[in-house]
């Protein structure tokens, strides 16, 4: 019986090995492309994006491989580190791998002759910037994602506002506060005009970083503008009664449940904000809206954070005009706005939010018309008020270090003062590198 | 010279055979082991900044010293570590005791229990982490629900929020998952102890702890001293459990060993100082596990 | 004797309260495995539950024990290509966890029976020794690991998880074996010493049965450790090796939607295969003492 096993060890470890497999010759030069959208509508596209290329050019074979958006860092840093390299890539946040000098500069390649359309003109300004980075450009714009303020149109009418009302921080608080109350009756709050969810470090940070744009102040930049975050912690604290009490500890996926279920009124959310409802309760994207987030009292206009998603080309690429080729057709007019009508938005600027619209509601087919609402919203907020996000290299050691001080500030640990002396110690150095 | 050349050889033809019994696992870890494990500690007196270059400069002990000295959060996350490895094993081992003693009992379907003991400890963490996560919800988990309603509690509490409740949360479910291997493990031991010894203590007289705590637990000793060896070892570097129900959150108030490590050396890109923290941290194993084994009594047979 | 003294009655009495206490014994015992199942399954019978709902009625404001629509779309999904690509992904876990677990207990055995016998010079540094390669961890291990697949063209191939799962489990299991084999009285091998075997016979045909318990038990525990494991299989395995841990990580989208029913229920399924597994060793799982091997 023993022997037999041992035999039958032996047998599978070699039948692992030659099963395993070691990689193959290819005779059309492999273009490696990582995919970082590993939920079934992205999965989907993505075979059949990748099948179209695969026929449209004969002289290359396009693979493609899957690594989570939330390990893409990690995977392609371990692979720069043994000194391997894919070809292409879909990020958003590049920066840090751009400073170790992975990507390939584009900038020179976009001023030649456009294939597909595919000039400078037809990007969005500040979508361009964001992927821009000390002059170069390292990111060619798939979409854009921009951060706006959602709302419950029908809850802000019952209590006689409308979203025209949401001007400024003033309005905010009394909105929210009209917002916070006991619906059914029992003696408990049970909605809430707004929630914070500080719980996880990246939403704690980006979630302040747009109330802060809206104070015109980037909130990385402490030292220079006491006044502005000063402000912004003031109005932190002022809204801490209408936000649900334990929402310090809640993350993103939470504040999305508790927004779909009628819990809170009003959320700060990216545009890809539909896809994430979606599966939860769609019936409440029909009285949805999405505004500019209100100005603070430094600021005379609205100011919405955007960020792209978008293409970078590896600078230790073997293939790099075949590269730019597939990029190029990835973002022709045509297939950027397949991309976008199923997550997020156009960067082309021509791609009209009509057209937009009507290709958002195939991807959403019970709830249409409510969908395309929620994305032109987005548009037009990403398209008027759009200023790019702040490009941080230690953004995760700096959203950590945030997320400890706001949550310590939120449950009332800290004085706005002495919130703002931590943020001052600890931010600054991690900015400067 | 000679002398002493000859004694080892004699010494290791004597025990030849013992050397033939270790030498496939030691060759095999030499191998495959020892490269990563001589890369960290090489590396941690290496500065490792990618942001500056992807060659490393030696340094000596200049990393070990930022760590130590300068770093404003080492000590904090490594007293959290502590907390998580020591309090986790310590509550595993005695509902683990409880569930192998309650499971090797005579009783109907006990295979069925058996299997089903294991699930916490099998389920995808990933999958553990939403379903605890939603089941502690502040606004309307299950915990609070439930416990509103008895009457237990007035206001909801933010499980995962607030600095009183988070450890006890985070070792109660590290227990919830954790404690089936150690019933696994304690089970196989308390099969070995023969009936007769049980039965004979009954009829002197004994109760159900006295003959736990005479009959059992010496005969079991060894396997419960290194189940909770191995399962502190385990724990301690685990990096998933955490990282799911509180990503190491809020601040660093739950960020442990492995946290730090990661976000110092894919997210920091410092992978220096990476190396330094996980030897340091290895170091603080090592001498635990020396201790431990010499007062539990390990060497000896 | 005062046995003939008692009358009829008391003898009755002392019987039926003899029997009254054995009833509460065995009620207390059922009782505490109750509350500990309780424990054990409630968040899973959460996890069961939201798996047979639609991904919508999931996380409902009322906790819904029993749904109001059963279905097994999400489970359809999971074992789709779509889903988790369950088939698939079992077999790449499977082979991986089981071959890693039965090469980890081979060498384990082997060294654990040496740490266990034998007083040899060096015994104790060689246990710690190994015992060492357990207590690293971080990037620099992975990136590591991730070299030697490199460097041996085995990146996204079954051998290299196998190799990194058993240089992660080997010491552990070492050292529990060390522990099984310390219960088993040195009596057994010198009986079969005295018979003309030699130490690896002894350990084959005597020790090994008696400690099949422990063993087994170290193996499904490599097994076990090997089918959790996140962080290598991502690290080392691309399309062709992918694990099932991997493949449920990937279905929480970023942007994208996440089908919360069909990761609840990839879950489950997930969880299933090693329960069952054990369920159908406990046979095995008898001590091989108490059958009597030794005859004090």
């Amino acid at each position: 019986m023993k022997k037999l096993l041992t035999g039958l060890l032996v047998v599978f470890l070699f039948s692992g090995l030659i099963f395993g497999g070691f990689s193959q010759a290819q005779d059309e030069p492999t273009i490696t492309y990582i995919e970082p959208g590993t939920s079934e509508a992205e999965k989907a596209r993505t075979e059949r994006i990748s099948k179209e290329i695969n026929e449209q050019f004969d002289d290359l074979d396009f693979q493609v491989e899957y690594i989570p958006w939330g390990q893409l860092r990690n995977k392609i840093t371990t692979r720069l580190m043994a000194g391997d390299a894919p070809d292409m890539v879909l990020q958003q946040d590049f920066t840090a791998l751009a400073r170790l000098g992975a990507f390939e500069p584009l900038g020179d390649s976009l001023e030649g002759d456009p294939m597909y359309d595919v000039s400078e003109d037809n990007f969005n300004d500040a979508l361009l910037e964001y992927s821009t980075m000390n002059d170069e450009l390292y990111m060619l714009p798939l979409a854009g994602v921009a951060w706006g303020l959602v709302v419950r149109e029908d809850l802000l009418n019952e209590e006689g506002y409308s979203v025209k009302d949401l001007e400024t921080w003033e309005d905010f608080k009394e909105i929210a506060k009209a917002l916070t109350k006991d619906t059914d009756g029992d003696g408990d709050v049970d909605q809430y005009g707004y929630i914070y969810d500080s719980g996880a470090p990246r939403y704690a940070w980006r979630e302040a970083e747009l109330v802060a744009h809206s104070n015109n102040v980037r909130l990385e930049n402490v030292e220079a503008n006491e006044k502005k975050v000063k402000e912004f912690l003031s109005f932190i604290k002022d809204l801490k009664p209408y936000t649900p009490s334990g929402d310090t500890a809640m993350d993103l996926n939470d504040a999305y449940r508790a927004y779909a279920q009628g819990r809170v009124a009003m959320m700060v959310t990216g545009s890809w904000f539909n896809s994430n409802i979606v599966t939860v309760n769609k019936e409440v994207m029909k009285d949805t809206r999405v505004v500019p987030f209100p100005k603070g009292p430094s600021a005379d206009e609205f100011r919405v954070p955007v960020n792209a998603v978008g293409y970078s080309m590896f600078e230790k690429s073997q293939n790099k005009e075949k590269v730019w080729k597939v990029m190029n057709y990835l973002t022709s007019k045509e297939k950027a706005l397949s991309f976008a009508a199923m997550i997020n938005l156009p960067a082309r600027t021509d791609i009209s939010p009509e057209e937009f619209a009507e290709a958002s509601k195939e991807n959403y087919p019970e709830v249409p018309e409510a969908n395309a609402q929620i994305v032109t919203d987005f548009l037009e907020i990403q398209n008027k008020y759009g200023v790019p996000r702040s490009k941080l290299a230690y953004g995760p050691r700096i959203e950590k270090e945030f997320s400890g001080i706001i949550t310590n500030f939120r449950q009332g640990n800290l004085t706005v003062g002495e919130a703002y002396s931590q943020l001052s110690e600890t931010l600054p150095p991690l900015v400067k590198n | 010279m000679i002398s002493i050349f000859s004694s080892i050889y004699s010494r290791f033809k004597e025990n030849w055979v013992a050397y033939a019994f270790m030498a496939p696992l030691v060759i095999f870890l030499l191998i495959f082991g020892a490269y990563p494990v001589l890369n960290v500690i090489v590396l941690s007196f290496f500065k490792l900044d990618l942001y500056e270059s992807f060659q490393r400069v030696f340094h000596g002990l200049a990393g070990y010293r930022k760590i130590l000295f300068q770093d404003p959060h080492f000590w904090r996350v490594l007293s959290n570590t502590a907390i998580y490895s020591f309090g986790s094993t310590i509550l595993q081992v005695f509902v683990g005791f409880l569930a192998a003693w309650l499971l090797s009992k005579k009783i109907k379907g006990r295979a069925i229990f058996r299997g089903i003991m294991l699930i916490p400890w099998v389920t995808p963490i990933i999958v553990v982490g939403i379903a605890w996560r939603w089941m502690l919800n502040p606004s309307v988990g299950m915990l609070n629900f439930y416990l509103s309603k008895i009457g237990i509690i007035n206001n909801y509490i933010a499980w995962l929020g607030n600095e009183t409740t988070i450890w006890p949360v985070l070792l109660i479910i590290s227990t919830w998952k954790g404690y089936p291997y150690m019933a696994l493990m304690m089970l196989a031991g308390i099969q070995d102890v023969p009936e007769s010894l049980l039965e004979s203590a009954s009829m002197d007289g004994a109760n159900a702890l006295q003959k736990i705590r005479y009959v059992v637990l010496p005969i079991i000793k060894p396997i419960l001293l290194i189940t909770a060896l191995t399962a502190t070892l385990l724990t301690w570097n685990n990096f998933r459990f955490i990282y799911a129900m509180t990503k190491g959150g809020p601040g660093y108030s739950t960020t442990t060993i492995s946290i730090y490590i990661q976000s110092r050396s894919f997210q920091d890109f410092k992978l220096g100082e990476g190396a330094v923290i996980a030897t340091l941290s290895f170091l603080v194993l090592l001498a635990f596990t020396v201790v431990y084994i010499r007062r539990g009594g390990l060497e000896a047979q | 004797m005062r046995h003939n003294k008692l009358s009829f009655i008391d003898r009755n009495t002392a019987e039926l309260r003899k029997s009254i206490i054995h009833l509460l014994r065995r009620s207390l015992l059922y009782l505490a495995l109750l509350l500990l199942s309780v424990f054990t399954l409630l968040p899973f019978l959460w996890l069961i539950i939201s798996s047979l709902k639609p991904s919508t009625a999931i996380f409902s404001e009322i906790p819904r024990w029993i749904p109001r629509n059963v279905t097994l779309e999400n489970y359809l999904w999971a074992f789709g290509p779509k889903g988790v690509d369950f088939l698939e992904l079992f077999k790449n876990t499977l082979i991986v966890s089981s071959l890693s677990a039965l090469l980890s207990g081979t060498l384990s055995s082997l060294a654990a029976y040496g740490l266990s016998r034998f007083r040899f010079p060096g015994y104790r540094i060689t246990g710690i020794f190994i015992l060492v390669f357990q207590m690293f961890t971080g990037p620099v291990v992975i990136v590591s690991w991730y070299n030697i697949a490199q460097v041996f063209n085995i990146y996204d191939t079954y051998i290299v998880l196998i190799l990194a799962y058993t240089a992660f489990t080997s010491p552990v299991i070492t050292w529990l074996l060390r522990g099984y084999f310390q219960d088993i009285p040195e009596a057994l091998e010198e009986a079969a010493l005295v018979d003309g075997c030699n130490k690896l016979q002894a350990l084959y045909h005597v020790v090994l049965p008696v400690a099949a318990p422990g063993l087994i038990t170290s193996v499904l525990f490599a097994f076990v450790l090997s089918w959790n494991d996140y962080i290598y299989a991502l690290s080392l395995a691309g399309k062709n090796a992918k694990t099932l841990q991997v493949g449920i990580g990937e279905l929480v989208g970023f942007f994208g939607q996440t089908q919360w029913g069909g990761v609840m229920a990839s879950g489950v399924l997930t969880a299933l295969p090693v329960v069952i597994i054990f369920i159908f060793l406990q046979k095995r799982l008898v001590s091989g003492l108490t059958a009597g091997a030794v005859k004090e």
